[in-house]
């Protein structure tokens, strides 16, 4: 089925036949099999799969980590690779499965990414981050330190740093408790509104997609299964609920 | 484009980093002291026993110089293990923060702690051991100058390593170079060696430095012009092998993924 990829000046991401394949020692892993799906401006996009289906890799990849085999990346109808330094200064990324420098404290660490992106006035940036995010008294604490819930704030403050008008964010809330991890989504949520950011987020929590996503992919096998609103998905599956969707999905119940 | 302030970002990055942890700092000083009270006493001995005069200073002046281009090719590595150990490597590269940029900023940073460390060191030789580094005239900043070259060459091809290979080569950064210690005439003339490591020596610019530095501390010889052009062409060789291999070692680590998973 795979997604609407039609090349339209409101997609802020254009992804075509995207594909990614490792080899190592001998052993072939197609983590993404040509996928295909565009991210309309404002909107917040949901990547869903079982781990391995390929979300992760294609939020690398566009964020310029990964080098894909094959495949194209527009993003603000630039191509991504020929434009990948300009194009990430409106970008940025928060994943469960990276750090800040554990030897520094949050103020420096988010100074260094203040002014990697060149942001005016940062510490006062810095400040009204923290405070968004109910952490300003760990300031002066070292990173390595920090619980896990806590290394996901500082990381989210990371990626709101340079104000992106594209943030990626992978599996944000995954080592949050039920009240913080709600207190950043409706943080998300306002953000987005308030200066119609385009956010593309994976998550495994369905209520969660449920409640953010306007439309949402779901990957399977590193191929686009369907692309479509969560309500839609549900209807269209005569599920329950998205979590339902998902579950047939990752059994192979559902046709490719 | 390459930014200034990105490249002052990725070295403020590992300035506080300096600042925070006892080991880096450690890697400046401690060992370089150790080192030079070791050989310093050594050849307190030497010059006692004597064989030759200045065979003293040569070993000290050998060692200041050894130890420069350790901590160089070094410091060029561990700032990328330090961000790879942090697992802060998937955060610096999400950033617009360029290859060249990495690589200008990992050469300037080098040069400060080098800078750090030869000023110590020398200070250190000249008050224990009456021994003034720059006492052989203007030809030690030709030698200084190649030896931060050549550094930056070998840290930059043992950066490339670890970017194709991950961290199970992480002890290249310290190990590495010490492949070319015994073969550099770091302590003895190259006629020492056997005559096929001696060859290899050749084709290093550090056995040249080295002779010179020895002829000049010892028998106050001035720096013969065809050994500098072997110097000069021998690190231009070197340094565009080691800035290939690391933008090619570089675009290997993102297609493997290095960056995101670095193991």
């Amino acid at each position: 089925m795979g997604g609407d990829c039609e090349s339209n000046v409101e997609n802020i991401i254009e992804v075509k036949n995207l594909k990614k394949t490792y080899i190592s020692r001998g052993h072939v892993t197609e983590a993404l099999r040509g996928i295909s799906f565009a991210v309309k401006k404002g909107e917040i996009f949901g990547i869903l799969g079982v781990n391995g289906a390929g979300k992760s890799t294609t939020l690398n990849i566009t964020i310029g980590l990964l080098t894909p085999s094959s495949g194209t990346v527009r993003i603000f109808g630039k191509n991504f690779f020929q434009h990948e330094s300009e194009l990430k200064n409106q970008m940025n990324i928060a994943t469960a499965y990276a750090d800040l420098a554990g030897n520094l404290t949050v103020y420096r660490n988010l100074k260094i990414y203040a002014l990697m992106y060149n942001v005016p006035n940062y510490k006062k940036k810095i400040a009204d981050l923290l405070e968004s995010f109910g952490i300003s008294h760990l300031a002066d604490k070292w990173v390595g330190d920090l619980s896990a819930g806590e290394k996901t704030r500082v990381n989210l403050c990371k990626s709101l740093i340079n104000d992106p008008e594209l943030l990626l964010l992978d599996e944000p809330t995954a080592s949050l408790d039920p009240s913080i991890a709600s207190h950043v989504r409706r943080l998300i949520l306002k953000l987005q509104k308030d200066r119609n950011m385009t956010v593309v987020f994976t998550s495994h929590n369905m209520p969660e997609v449920e409640e953010m996503c306007d439309r949402v992919a779901l990957l399977h096998k590193g191929k686009v299964y369907m692309v479509d609103t969560p309500d839609s998905l549900v209807k269209i599956h005569t599920a329950p609920d998205l979590e339902e969707v998902f579950i047939r999905l990752a059994k192979g119940e559902l046709e490719e | 484009m390459i930014a200034p302030r990105r490249i002052k970002a990725y070295m403020l990055r590992h300035v506080f980093e300096i600042w925070a942890t006892v080991d880096r700092k450690f890697d400046i000083i401690f060992w370089p002291t150790i080192d030079l009270l070791i050989f310093g006493f050594l050849s307190v001995h030497i010059q006692k026993i004597s064989v030759q005069a200045g065979a003293a200073g040569a070993i000290i002046g050998g060692l200041i110089l050894w130890t420069l281009v350790f901590s160089i090719q070094r410091d060029i590595s561990v700032s990328v293990l330090e961000d790879a150990w942090t697992r802060n490597l998937y955060n610096l590269f999400s950033t617009p923060l360029h290859a060249a940029e990495v690589l200008i900023g990992l050469v300037l940073l080098a040069i400060c702690k080098a800078i750090i460390t030869i000023t110590f060191v020398t200070l250190l030789a000249w008050g224990l051991f009456d021994f003034n580094l720059f006492s052989i005239g203007p030809s030690i900043f030709f030698y200084i100058f190649n030896i931060f070259v050549f550094g930056w060459a070998f840290g930059c091809m043992t950066v490339s390593l670890i970017f194709r290979f991950g961290l199970r080569l992480q002890i290249f950064a310290w190990s590495m170079i010490a492949v070319l210690y015994p073969i550099s005439g770091v302590f003895y003339p190259l006629s020492t060696l056997p005559a096929v490591l001696a060859d290899i020596a050749r084709l290093l610019p550090l056995s040249y430095i080295f002779e010179g530095l020895r002829g000049a501390i010892a028998n106050q010889q001035s720096l013969n012009a065809g050994d500098m052009s072997m110097i000069v062409v021998l690190n231009a060789i070197y340094l565009s092998l080691g800035i290939w291999a690391f933008i090619t070692g570089f675009r290997s680590a993102k297609n493997r993924g290095w960056f995101i998973h670095p193991s």
